[in-house]
């Protein structure tokens, strides 16, 4: 008796624990409602990073978190408009362009200064290029988009206050490159000569010793739990930006940039009040869209993001593969039945939650100044598919495909795991292309096993990946060269392998040294349409950019190109949260 | 045994049956998708216009996983029926299903998951993968564990002490550690099939060594009972000693010990599933179904994912009640 009352008492604290742990997350407070502090100056703007930063070498960063940071502590010489993707000045007074676009003499604002009180002038822009950025015994991914045609380009001072340089060839995208981190010299230099620059600043180092030009400087970084960073008292603001009513620019005290494991503790965290800024995945749109007016935030929706996701083949005749599949995915009907069989509205509707927008080609359509929106998209017609699979010289045997010799078309499709929403489309692929009678096996890899599948073994057939979209196409050369590293479906070829190819080489090389907008738009249309009539990478779908803003905020706009903030030192705190 | 079972074993074979059938039970196959029903709620038949019927429902709002129905237009449900075709245990081909519903319309017990494939049946599937799997894996284990008790036991000496100094060597790392240090053996990317096997494996590679330990002291105590030495002593070979008195009074112990570890092994199964190192999607198995519902948006917009979870608990519970109505101290006699 005692035995069996023990066993459903057992039962019911099972049940307990089950059902009363959906109760936690209610019992946080989540009804805010915004009471105005009095005083727009000295807020504190608080969001949440998922990692570490890496270092506070702005030379060195790559990862997102590091260079997150570093933009609020560093700036170029021009930085780019958020709104309309334009070149804007930062640093720059202003420039002028001569020589046919060779070229290009920048003036310094007067009385910049570091953040620790030195003086910034042309010296430092030199040094920044010549003993860090061009020097090859340091380890920068910034170099690569520096080099024109493989060269440097030449830097000399003038004058204090002024910059001057000189390329063999113009190069379109120079003044956007020029957005590059100036460094500052009186620190740096010794650390330089010293040859422990690729160890300098790194996240062990002293915060105080990091000196910078931006409109925030690092105040204390403790390593899983946050960084925080504090207004810059030597700010200067580049010119166009103005101070909000009320405040002095940086409008904030204090950022505060919390550590947390994962998004979904970020989504926790912003819903019951303790973080400002949220960038909003579309799955978590279902969430958060129903708590706005509680929670006290607005869900901004920017429109389409920079970012695509892509299915490509595998074309290299150097692959390690099944030479009849090598066959199949060279065949340009072939890829084009592919494109022709995806179903882009489920992979919105179900993937990205319905926010989204299909994407025809490379050039994402929020990258106005080059999208060319005559393309049409490939809509889901598996009809048209087969027929053109017919033609391409593959034949049914019931539902499934086998192409002329006799092999039953059935593919591994490769992509990472690190994205779940990347697994889900690769499983809509899969039904959407057993429709047309191809059979797919999805194997989730993690990325840096990918990577070296994919661009060193070539031991591949069918990728779903992910690139973030540039503003400027020329950043896309690494992709599209044959002779470039994330040519993926053909990586590094020694010359083009397909006419298409080397057409598309011969335009990105006409692209960067056209200085004409009007012709370098043409230029970069009649790539897409190659793209698009070629497929090398069969563009799917790109989601909504999405971010929640706690009303208690000011200085925040919506813009397509750089979040919702047009500049952070703009933003401030007019309000405080107060439970409802 | 049976009657000792009672309702436990009367619910477990109630589930190994709709296992065994899960293709004919199951209104759809477990991997036919509707993309434009993501997260659809459970819709039931109803009576309308004199017969049961389903309302069809399309979606209306995909970021809030909205549905409506769309008045006037309802699907009857047909039973006993020819639907989606299968091959029932992946060989015997058939559409036969007990009740199915035509497009537009769609039946769905449960729920449907994000691809819209029914939960119901997806269930039945899961439920079926996870039995057999786990049978499997637990047969083989106790094969491996009887015998390496049994060897041990009866004969000794260093075969023993290497035996078992090797089965604490695998009882010492935590389970669920040793089963994903095995499965990365193999290579991602396997098929449905060779994954199976491979777990089934590592299952009963990782399950031996506790079983094998109470068996070879089982098997020590009954060597030294008189009707053993009585046997040897008329010249039994050691192999009709084992097969005909060691064995048989174990046999209590080893019933119970099977009911008990077979929740063990669909808990391990289910574990190595929801980290993505199980059976591949889109085969269902109970920890794959749960893994779908990990995220606080699915957790929000189709709670009836976790019914995954819950049947995981509901099966190990049922079990456990078995096995503690099996294991009855005078049924433990020993059989000369």
């Amino acid at each position: 008796m005692i035995r069996r009352a023990s066993r459903s008492l057992a039962l019911v604290l099972a049940g307990v624990v089950l059902f009363g742990a959906g109760g936690c997350t209610g019992s946080a407070r989540e009804h805010w409602k915004v009471v105005p502090r009095g005083s727009v100056s000295d807020g504190n703007l608080v969001m949440d990073v998922v990692s570490d930063p890496r270092t506070f070498n702005p030379a060195l960063a790559s990862e997102t978190t590091s260079t997150q940071i570093l933009g609020y502590l560093f700036r170029g010489l021009t930085r780019i408009s958020p709104r309309d993707g334009s070149v804007k000045p930062d640093l720059a007074k202003g420039w002028r362009v001569s020589r046919g676009g060779r070229r290009v003499v920048v003036r310094l604002l007067p009385g910049l200064v570091w953040s620790d009180g030195a003086p910034l002038d042309g010296r430092d822009v030199i040094f920044s290029f010549e003993k860090v950025y061009y020097n090859p015994s340091i380890a920068t991914s910034v170099r690569s988009e520096l080099l024109v045609d493989g060269k440097p380009v030449s830097v000399t001072l003038r004058d204090p206050l002024t910059v001057v340089f000189e390329t063999k060839k113009p190069f379109a995208p120079l003044l956007e490159s020029l957005g590059v981190e100036i460094l500052p010299r009186h620190i740096l230099e010794p650390v330089v000569n010293a040859g422990t620059f690729n160890q300098s600043w790194s996240v062990r180092e002293d915060p105080a010793h990091i000196v910078g030009d931006g409109p925030f400087v690092l105040s204390r970084y403790v390593p899983g739990q946050f960084v925080i960073l504090r207004s810059n008292p030597h700010y200067r603001a580049p010119l166009g930006i103005v101070p909000s009513p009320g405040c002095s620019l940086p409008c904030l005290a204090q950022i505060e940039l919390r550590i947390v494991p994962n998004d979904t503790s970020s989504l926790i965290r912003f819903l019951t009040g303790k973080t400002d800024l949220f960038g909003v995945t579309p799955q978590q749109m279902a969430v958060l869209k129903p708590k706005r007016k509680q929670g006290a935030f607005r869900l901004m929706v920017r429109g389409p993001s920079l970012s695509e996701s892509f299915v490509t083949f595998n074309e290299n005749p150097r692959a390690p593969i099944a030479p009849w599949k090598l066959r199949w995915f060279r065949n340009r009907r072939f890829r084009e039945a592919v494109a022709w069989s995806i179903d882009r509205t489920a992979l919105i509707n179900i993937v990205l939650n319905g926010m989204g927008e299909p994407i025809p080609g490379p050039v994402p359509s929020a990258v106005r100044a080059f999208f060319n929106d005559r393309l049409p998209p490939y809509r889901h017609d598996p009809d048209r598919a087969r027929l053109l699979l017919k033609k391409a010289g593959f034949s049914y045997r019931g539902s499934w495909l086998y192409d002329g010799d006799g092999h039953r078309v059935t593919i591994i499709l490769l992509t990472n795991t690190e994205s779940p929403e990347r697994v889900q489309m690769a499983q809509i692929l899969q039904a959407n292309l057993k429709e047309v009678g191809i059979k797919i096996r999805i194997v989730p890899l993690q990325f840096n096993m990918l990577a070296t599948m994919v661009t060193s073994s070539f031991r591949w057939e069918m990728l779903l990946f992910g690139l973030t979209g540039v503003l400027d196409p020329h950043g896309d050369t690494s992709v599209w060269k044959s002779s470039g590293f994330l040519h993926l479906w053909n990586p590094r070829e020694p010359h083009p392998d397909q006419p298409w190819e080397a057409e598309i080489d011969q335009l990105f090389d006409q692209g960067a040294t056209t200085m004409d907008p009007v012709r370098r738009k043409k230029i970069y249309d009649r790539w897409q349409e190659i793209a698009h009539r070629e497929l090398p990478l069969i563009d799917l779908v790109t989601p909504d950019q999405i971010t929640a803003v706690r009303k208690t905020l000011g200085g925040i706009h919506p813009t397509p190109l750089g979040g919702v903030v047009p500049h952070i030192s703009q933003v401030f705190q007019q309000g405080v949260l107060s439970p409802a | 045994m049976f009657r000792k079972g009672g309702i436990p074993l009367l619910v477990l074979c109630l589930f190994f049956v709709s296992s065994v059938l899960a293709e004919f039970l199951a209104p759809y196959r477990y991997d036919s998708v509707r993309f434009d029903l993501s997260y659809m709620p459970a819709v039931w038949p109803a009576r309308h216009a004199g017969e049961w019927a389903v309302p069809v429902i399309k979606l209306k709002d995909p970021v809030l996983h909205r549905f409506e129905t769309v008045p006037g237009q309802w699907v009857p449900v047909r039973f006993l029926c020819r639907g989606e075709s299968y091959r029932w245990m992946g060989a015997i081909r058939g559409t036969r299903h007990l009740f199915c519903v035509d497009k537009p319309g769609r039946v769905a017990l449960l729920g449907l998951d994000l691809f819209g494939r029914d939960l119901f049946s997806r269930l039945l599937y899961g439920i079926r993968f996870s039995f057999l799997l786990s049978i499997s894996a637990v047969s083989l284990s106790f094969v491996i564990g009887i015998m390496a008790g049994l060897f041990a036991g009866t004969t000794g000496g260093w075969a023993d002490q290497l035996i078992m100094r090797l089965g604490e060597v695998f009882m010492a790392i935590p389970s669920l550690y040793l089963l994903m240090g095995v499965r990365a053996i193999f290579p991602p990317g396997l098929s449905a099939t060779e994954v199976t096997l491979i777990m089934t494996g590592a299952l009963a590679f990782v399950g031996w060594a506790g079983l094998a330990r109470v068996v070879r002291g089982l098997a020590m105590s009954l060597r030294e009972e008189d009707f053993v030495l009585a046997a040897r002593s008329i010249g039994m070979s050691p192999l009709r000693i084992w097969l005909r008195h060691i064995l048989p009074n174990m046999s209590y112990y080893l019933i119970v010990a099977l009911t008990l570890s077979i929740p063990g092994f669909i808990v391990g199964e289910s574990g190595l599933s929801f980290l993505g190192l199980g059976v591949p999607e889109p085969h269902p198995s109970l920890g794959n179904i749960l893994a779908e519902s990990q995220s606080l948006p699915a957790m929000q917009a189709a709670p009836w994912l976790l019914l995954s979870g819950m049947t995981i608990v509901g099966v190990v519970i049922v079990f456990n009640l078995l096995g503690d109505r099996l294991r009855d101290p005078d049924r433990m006699r020993r059989i000369p």
